[in-house]
């Protein structure tokens, strides 16, 4: 103390015993206050606690829904019932259990088991114990409340499923599991974190949009009474605060209802895989994978017994396959040969080659599919016919890695970037290829049956319409997209997809796109035409038939007595009408009972593309603009 | 013999001096050292106990933050000589006046105010250590400015002005909470001196004249409940009055001893608003109790007092008044805090020290405890030479 420098002076002594006492007396009170509410008053507020009134619900949010073009509904929500399990309210659990088995007829072993799966969760968390109560079952909940504090019913949106909502396509939702649970948490608020039970999308657009649709939940506080009841006694009920769910946005595609429709019934009965673009900006108009498992199947729950069985089916139902279904592209491929060819000067519009039924290098001899030969044929005639002969020539004259540079610059042997389901990259050989994944050398005789198709070629069947979309566009290579744009429940634009462009071919020239669909046009138009049964009145179609042997069977060439998963594949790509195209359609028909792409695919297309164009003089399409389109410089 | 006795004599006092001081020294500064530690570890078990099952992971962050706090207290503490802080403190004020008009232009908004600056992963809330710099400033003020006679209102106006500047700033982001701290801590400061009588009534009447004022045409609406309600509780149920009451809840019904760590049915349910932030001691008292408030309390207390004390002793006017200055940070925010969940003060957002959740407030809690070692460091004269000059 005898430190204290008075030569500081001007703090007057007195104001540090006086700070001291004010410090002292603002503690005191503080203390005297936590003593009586602690002490004083603890036993009241010990009571409040434990038998606080107050309930915070959860109320989900409607997940965003999805429209198509024209604004016509594919996927919205209504309202379900759920029961809900929360722990820390549940007297008793056994006899409440019991209660619940036998007013839903349910053996308890059930929802014993669903509690089960979230254990260790905190208290309060609500446990859905079973999904879409019917009405009825609602009513006898409620009756028994009293009896089973702890139980209640919650609302809940969900998805409504239409009969044509097109399942790959929409995808599907599922519980989330707790992996997935920890990885999408990461860095997620209280509001918009996942909790056990929540659904999440896990295939489709509701996978690839999971983001945009989810929406974000809310919360209600409602006082109850000692049974678990929302009471609402006058005076003694607050004006609680309430944070109302926010649905999630809107998605709009660029699908068409009433194309997806006409693509549907079109292929109804075949198994594999048709899609239908717009060739100058890569909207996707229809999608259609078959056969298909109802997303419905998934929300409710599928049993092991039947999982396995679409798992078993050849088919596979719960596979993609539009962009994930990887084919021989056969014969339509011919039109890259085409290409090719004109580009490199293997061949020109008239130099014809003579087909007799076969062609022959190195001691092996391939077959002309018409085995009495086609005579002598020209480019246009080789490609109306589908003659083979001519294509293998053109193939050996080319040689293994022209054509697949040529193809490459078409934008096949990658993704396109659609990312929807497991999109594959297909498959382009190459001599190198052949030498990294075999460690031998190509051979020229695994040539002429590339050129058809054949051989190691693959392609899903969006890169198969890719490629006739830029055959019709003269180069362009147009990324394809299903999403138009996406907006909040208020209308507001989020976002608003614009066609993009991944690439103009700059290798093939606009003399030669126009040589080779005037070509193709003699495909459907001409009478001796593989493709002639894709026609549809007053516009021009072009296209190409290809018709892939799955097995070589030298008996049963005509395909009459063959099982049915040595069918060929019939395969039709076609764009309408022949300049300026407007829509193109790829039909690839997995092991097709009916014949090959002229006899089955064909028509397929041919009663799309008239639905398209009757459609159309209804009502005209809209179709998404870029840029230049809006500067009116193009 | 006289010679070597007198000699002999001298060595003895120059040694028990020396023991003395280093004795005296380092009791009070390893005794505000030992209640910061307690405290901290103290706030930070609370924070993870009551966010434990939250979504959001707030302890992790808060404990780097603590790590940093004690860095910057180390730092502060045994480095920095006290005077640099003086020599600085135009730079330091007129630096944080532009961080607030920065705040107000690019600032990020939570909760409606604009508080936050920062880039990238790296936020900052300068309103935090606003609080810190009003202390040196007014202290500066006082050390250039010593005077025998009473100050006049004239006298002030520099501390008025610098002070006025700070509150404005703060107040208008809004954050009413913290712009009252600032003031509070000035106000504080300005305590010590003596005041001329006549000036001291005006400005009295000018202080009520302005409040009316303010509430007829500066508070918000929510602001303006929330005193409403302290006074009626009746008054409005649904807004201020639901955080009111749960915050009582969970205090009173922790009892005695209180309901045990990770216990706290009223913050676990989430019953308990802001229970990271400004709520956090109504958490703590649920699972505490009376015991583990007291206790508390009694820590935050002795701190405080030692603060006093630390001003008390203090070697020049500027060391005093910043001690003053930091004792009455810590009065002001532990007294508003817990007395508002109590239900003592308005609902105001004033975090406690090492408890609630926040790494400005942290970092500033941290500065102002390095500050008192410092000072205490100066007083004793074991400030060895620093690095710094001076």
């Amino acid at each position: 103390m005898s430190r204290i420098n008075s030569r500081l002076g001007h703090i007057p002594e007195e104001r540090w015993s006086w700070s001291v006492w004010f410090i002292a007396g603002v503690f005191l009170v503080m203390i005297l206050k936590l003593w009586y509410l602690q002490i004083y008053r603890g036993d009241f507020y010990a009571d409040a606690a434990k038998r606080n009134h107050l309930r915070k619900i959860v109320i989900a949010p409607p997940r965003g829904s999805i429209y198509d073009r024209n604004g016509k509904p594919i996927l919205t929500n209504s309202d379900y019932y759920d029961l809900v399990y929360v722990p820390q309210y549940v007297a008793d659990k056994d006899k409440t259990l019991n209660i619940i088995a036998s007013i839903l007829h349910i053996d308890k072993g059930f929802f014993e088991a669903q509690i089960e799966r979230v254990k260790g969760g905190p208290r309060f968390m609500p446990i859905t114990l079973k999904r879409n109560l019917s009405l009825h079952e609602v009513s006898l909940i409620k009756h028994y409340q009293i009896f089973t504090p702890g139980i209640e019913v919650t609302l809940v949106p969900r998805r409504e499923y239409r009969e044509d909502t097109p399942p790959h396509l929409i995808g599907y939702l599922s519980e989330i599991d707790p992996a997935q649970i920890d990885k999408l948490n990461v860095g997620a608020s209280e509001d918009n974190a996942y909790f056990p039970g929540d659904l999440v999308g896990k295939a489709g657009l509701e996978a690839k949009w999971e983001e945009a649709l989810r929406g974000t939940r809310g919360y209600r506080l409602v006082q109850v009474d000692t049974f678990g009841r929302e009471s609402n006694i006058a005076g003694q009920n607050w004006n609680y605060p309430t944070t109302p769910a926010k649905p999630g946005n809107d998605l709009v595609l660029t699908i068409d209802r009433d194309i997806q429709k006409a693509t549907n019934d079109a292929f109804l009965g075949k198994n594999g895989a048709v899609i239908t673009l717009n060739p100058q900006t890569g909207e996707i108009y229809s999608m259609v994978s078959s056969p298909s498992v109802g997303p419905d199947v998934y929300q409710k729950g599928m049993s092991a017994e039947k999982w396995r069985a679409y798992n078993s089916d050849p088919f596979r139902p719960m596979f993609d396959k539009t962009t994930g279904g990887e084919f021989p592209p056969g014969s339509i491929y011919k039109a890259v040969l085409a290409l090719a060819g004109l580009q490199e000067g293997v061949v020109t519009p008239e130099k014809t080659f003579f087909c007799n039924g076969s062609f022959e290098i190195g001691g092996q001899v391939f077959h002309c599919h018409e085995r009495k030969g086609h005579g002598t044929v020209d480019l246009a005639t080789a490609l109306m016919r589908s003659c083979d002969v001519y294509f293998y020539q053109t193939g050996l004259a080319l040689g293994v890695d022209r054509i697949a540079k040529y193809a490459r610059s078409l934008g096949l042997g990658e993704r396109l970037g659609l990312g929807l389901n497991f999109e594959r990259p297909g498959l382009i050989p190459t001599t190198q290829w052949k030498k990294d994944t075999f460690k031998t050398p190509w051979t020229v005789g695994e040539t002429p049956s590339i050129s058809i198709g054949q051989g190691a070629n693959l392609l899903t069947p969006l890169q198969m319409l890719s490629l006739y979309s830029t055959i019709a566009n003269s180069g362009h290579i147009w990324k394809p997209f299903l999403v138009k744009r996406v907006m909040n429940p208020r209308g507001k634009i989020l976002f608003e997809a614009k066609p993009e462009m991944l690439n103009k071919t700059s290798e093939i020239s606009d003399k030669n796109f126009a040589l080779v669909r005037s070509a193709l046009e003699g495909v459907v138009m001409n009478d001796r035409g593989t493709g002639k049964s894709a026609r549809v009145p007053e516009v021009t179609v072009a296209g190409k038939t290809g018709s892939v042997q799955v097995v070589s069977l030298k008996r049963n060439r005509n395909q009459t007595n063959v099982a049915m998963k040595w069918k060929e594949h019939a395969i039709f790509a076609a764009f309408s009408p022949t300049e300026n195209a407007e829509i193109a359609v790829i039909v690839v028909s997995e092991n097709d009972s009916v014949g090959g792409g002229g006899a089955s695919a064909a028509p397929v297309a041919g009663k799309i593309l008239s639905a398209y164009w009757e459609g159309k003089k209804a009502k005209p399409i809209k179709v998404a603009t870029t840029d230049e389109d809006k500067d009116g410089t193009r | 013999m006289a010679l070597a006795k007198v000699f002999v004599s001298q060595k003895k006092n120059e040694a028990e001096q020396i023991a003395g001081s280093l004795k005296t020294g380092s009791s009070k500064s390893t005794a505000i050292l030992v209640i910061t530690m307690i405290l901290l570890v103290v706030g930070l078990a609370n924070l993870y106990a009551i966010t434990a099952f939250s979504k959001t992971d707030y302890f992790s962050g808060q404990f780097e933050h603590a790590i940093l706090g004690l860095v910057v207290l180390g730092l502060v503490g045994f480095w920095v000589p006290v005077r640099m802080w003086k020599n600085y403190s135009l730079i330091i004020f007129s630096g944080t006046i532009v961080l607030l008009v920065l705040v107000d232009i690019v600032g990020h908004t939570t909760m409606g105010a604009q508080r936050w600056i920062g880039y990238g992963p790296l936020r900052f809330q300068p309103s935090e250590v606003a609080k810190i710099v009003t202390a040196i400033y007014v202290a500066t003020f006082f050390d250039n400015n010593a005077q025998s006679t009473p100050y006049t209102f004239m006298d002030l106006v520099k501390v008025i002005a610098g002070v006025g500047a700070i509150f404005g700033l703060i107040f208008g982001q809004p954050d009413l909470g913290t712009a009252g701290v600032c003031l509070l801590i000035a106000l504080g400061q300005v305590a010590f001196v003596r005041l001329d009588r006549k000036n001291l009534v005006t400005g009295i009447l000018f202080g009520i004249s302005s409040m009316v004022v303010g509430w007829f045409f500066l508070l918000h609406d929510y602001q303006k409940r929330r005193i409403l309600t302290l006074f009626n509780p009746e008054h409005d149920r649904s807004g201020s009055g639901y955080n009111a009451f749960q915050s009582i809840v969970a205090i009173g019904s922790g009892q005695y001893s209180g309901k045990g760590f990770l216990q706290g049915s009223q913050a676990q349910l989430q019953f308990l608003p802001e229970r990271q932030t400004d709520f956090i001691f109504a958490a703590f008292a649920e699972e505490h109790g009376f015991l583990g408030c007291a206790a508390v309390l009694v820590l935050f207390c002795a701190l405080i007092y030692l603060a006093l004390d630390v001003a008390r002793h203090a070697r020049n006017t500027f060391s005093q008044f910043l001690a003053i200055g930091i004792a009455a940070f810590y009065l002001v925010e532990v007294a508003i805090n817990c007395g508002m969940v109590m239900g003592l003060v308005p609902v105001v957002g004033v975090p406690l020290p090492f408890f609630s959740n926040g790494g400005s407030a942290m970092l500033t809690n941290c500065l102002a405890i390095g500050l008192l070692v410092s000072i205490d460091r100066e007083t004793k004269g074991n400030n060895k030479p620093s690095l710094l000059g001076n």
